[in-house]
């Protein structure tokens, strides 16, 4: 009788610590979500470019200081013999 | 008594047989007492069978009642990315203030500690409690500030308000700011969308309402339960790039500015597929806070607004005339004498030219020679050129409010609408149906649907529905297409209107356009006010972008070739860099080779 009342109180305790729990997962998140617009409000282009801009003293490039490097792979080299047939 | 002691009594027979009444006595007790326990205990029995059994469904009600909670979870809706799922529109956290007017007791103190607090009138926070006096519940103040909201906690707890409290909802963020903001839209105080593709997509975006019911307490506290709290709208999946959207905006800012327009339009899309990468007008609003804006500076003019396209009409009638053959591309015009008079109506060129070639006309867009096309090819045919191009429909973007444009059949034409609509007037057209007309000299021929959502994805990241590109008709032939474009090309080489949109490295073909616009007080065309605009595609053999900038009422200059053609041109410049399209002659390209 004693154990059954005992488990009964155990398992009311960890419903308790769970939906505590639960809950501070759902503030979490919310406080996540808040982060994530805010980092993604500064990864904006516009904000980006403007620290670029005028804290950093960056430019915007011109179209032909743009160099475009492409990686190719060489032909393979010319081969030939200097054995004679027979 | 008198000596104190006890006499002790001798041991009796008689004695035995009082210690048997008192056992029997005791006996006697015992059954009674375990006959009522027994009785108790057969009455406790019968109740738990009547608690258990009999009155089970009635009783485990109540009960379910008193520990289970029920909510209503109101979705959130779903996020918007762009074409590279940079966020721009999300959800966060916010709450909103409700009073129980009812249970006020002093309206004015309450007023004036609680407009402090929200930085309301006091005045009107009076009067909206006393005129609801009677009401159980009302909203003060919707998704205020966290600081706001803190604030608002520490006066509740400093005067025990118990008739006061927050309710924790979400609020639209948009977190691009204004990038995009005419795309996007918003959405009014309870997440509904009211505008963009907010609106459009409202439907999916908003989510289902879900119902939930969780294990409480007598406290109200919240106990473990299995059930899933979460509720999301679908995503979607823009077309539109944020950095080619912020150029744009960007371009088209700093050109109102310079030439002190009224606003500006752009918009940049794929010729192949009628993907929208960029649409933007200026000036421009904080989605975020949509209701500082007036109407009209929330209004998406590429869409919205109709134009008299002047010129840039020019490459659909060259296009018509090639298709139906009534012109050779050398064939001569004498556009001498400078104008033309048609249904007694003079129509003049800018610049005054001797003989000009078919492709010279384009070139030079001279209205002369555009008259003589047009006569040429027809009143009939150039209509349903017109129509076949795209004017006078609505392009079927996934945009409200789009507007269909003014294009009048050909009986209801004058005896100088087959002139005025050669040079571009006596019709109403959007950006977007110029931009989309271009995109079909672009891509060889095909007219296609404009788009602005790519996917719709569901919570759990699968694909819901998917827009592919649409071709609506084959308008005119691929080696049409390639003559205009050869064409359109010479408009922006030297001799031509828009050598300010020339972009070292890279082909342009393009088309100016200078309209008067019509000034209904005095019946005619103002000399003072102009809409400028250029539209073309880059790289004009290969094309990756086509582009449309329209600059309203610029104060400043009037010349498409030199309001517009220059934003043209920084626009696609970046753009092309941003994509990393190399310059056609390889001149920035840096080969490693790898042996």
């Amino acid at each position: 009788m004693f154990l059954i009342v005992w488990f009964r109180g155990q398992n009311f305790k960890m419903e308790y610590d769970i939906g505590r729990l639960t809950s501070l997962r759902e503030e979490l998140l919310g406080e996540r979500r808040i982060m994530v617009a805010k980092r993604s409000s500064l990864l904006s282009s516009e904000h980006i470019e403007k620290v670029a801009l005028t804290s950093l003293g960056m430019t915007v490039p011109a179209r032909e200081n743009v160099f475009y490097v492409r990686q190719v792979k060489a032909p393979a080299p010319y081969r030939t013999s200097t054995d004679v047939d027979e | 008594m008198g000596t104190g002691r006890r006499r002790l009594s001798p041991m009796k027979l008689w004695d035995h047989d009082r210690t048997q009444v008192r056992l029997e006595k005791i006996k006697r007790r015992a059954i009674v007492v375990f006959t009522v326990l027994f009785f108790c205990m057969g009455i406790m029995v019968f109740r738990l069978i009547d608690l258990a059994i009999f009155e089970h469904d009635r009783l485990a009600g109540i009960a379910e009642k008193q520990i289970k909670g029920q909510k209503d979870i109101k979705p959130q809706r779903g996020i918007i990315w762009d074409r590279k799922m940079r966020q721009m529109a999300t959800n966060v956290d916010a709450e909103s203030v409700y009073v129980v007017p009812s249970r006020v007791e002093n309206i004015q103190v309450f007023s004036k500690r609680l407009s402090r607090v929200l930085r309301v009138s006091a005045k009107n926070l009076s009067y909206k409690l006393k005129s609801k006096r009677e009401k159980q519940f009302l909203w003060i103040e919707r998704k205020i500030d966290p600081e706001t909201a803190d604030r608002l906690r520490d006066m509740m707890k400093r005067y025990r308000y118990r008739y006061i409290g927050l309710i924790k909802e979400t609020k639209r963020y948009y977190p691009k700011g204004r990038t995009g903001a005419h795309i996007i839209g918003f959405t009014n105080v309870d997440n509904v969308g009211i505008a963009g593709i907010e609106m459009v997509y409202d439907r999916y975006l908003r989510g289902e309402k879900k119902s939930i019911t969780f294990k409480k307490d007598a406290r109200n506290n919240r106990m473990y339960s299995e059930i899933d709290w979460s509720a999301t709208g679908n995503n979607l999946l823009l077309t539109i790039d944020e950095y080619i959207q912020h150029i744009v905006e960007r371009e088209l800012s700093e050109a109102v500015e310079k030439w002190e327009a009224k606003a500006a339009s752009a918009i940049m899309m794929n010729p192949f597929t009628g993907e929208i990468l960029a649409m933007a007008n200026y000036p421009s609003f904080d989605p975020n806070e949509p209701g500082k804006y007036p109407p009209e500076q929330r209004r998406n003019r590429a869409v919205t607004d109709i134009y008299e396209p002047g010129s840039t009409i020019k490459a659909i009638l060259a296009a018509g005339a090639l298709e139906e053959g009534v012109v050779e591309l050398d064939e001569e015009f004498d556009v001498s004498k400078g104008y033309i008079v048609v249904g007694g109506k003079a129509i003049r060129d800018v610049h005054k030219h001797e003989f000009l070639t078919f492709q010279e006309v384009i070139q030079k867009s001279s209205n002369v020679g555009a008259v003589q096309i047009g006569m040429r090819l027809g009143a009939e045919k150039y209509y349903s050129y017109l129509r076949a191009f795209g004017f006078g429909e609505k392009t079927g973007i996934d945009y409200p409010g789009e507007a269909r444009g003014i294009l009048r059949s050909v009986d209801k034409w004058s005896g100088t609408s087959l002139a005025a609509l050669s040079i571009g007037q006596e019709i109403g057209v959007t950006p977007l149906q110029v931009l989309r007309a271009y995109a079909v000299i672009a891509n060889g021929g095909l007219l296609m649907r404009p788009y602005i959502v790519s996917d719709i994805i569901s919570p759990d990241g699968r694909i819901i529905k998917s827009t592919r590109p649409k071709v609506i008709r084959r308008v005119i032939s691929p080696s049409t297409a390639e003559t205009v474009r050869e064409i359109l090309k010479t408009v922006v080489e030297e001799g031509g209107t828009a050598t300010k949109a020339y972009i070292k490295g890279n082909l342009v073909a393009g088309k100016t356009g200078t309209a008067q616009v019509f000034d209904p007080e005095t019946g005619r065309y103002s000399r003072k006010r102009h809409i400028s605009s250029f539209v073309g595609f880059v790289p004009a053999d290969n094309p990756r972008i086509a582009l449309i900038v329209v600059i309203f009422e610029p104060q400043k200059g009037s010349f498409g070739g030199v309001v517009a053609a220059p934003v043209f041109r920084n626009i696609v410049e970046q753009t092309l860099t941003y994509l990393n399209v190399p310059q056609e002659d390889e001149r920035n390209q840096i080969i490693l080779v790898r042996r």
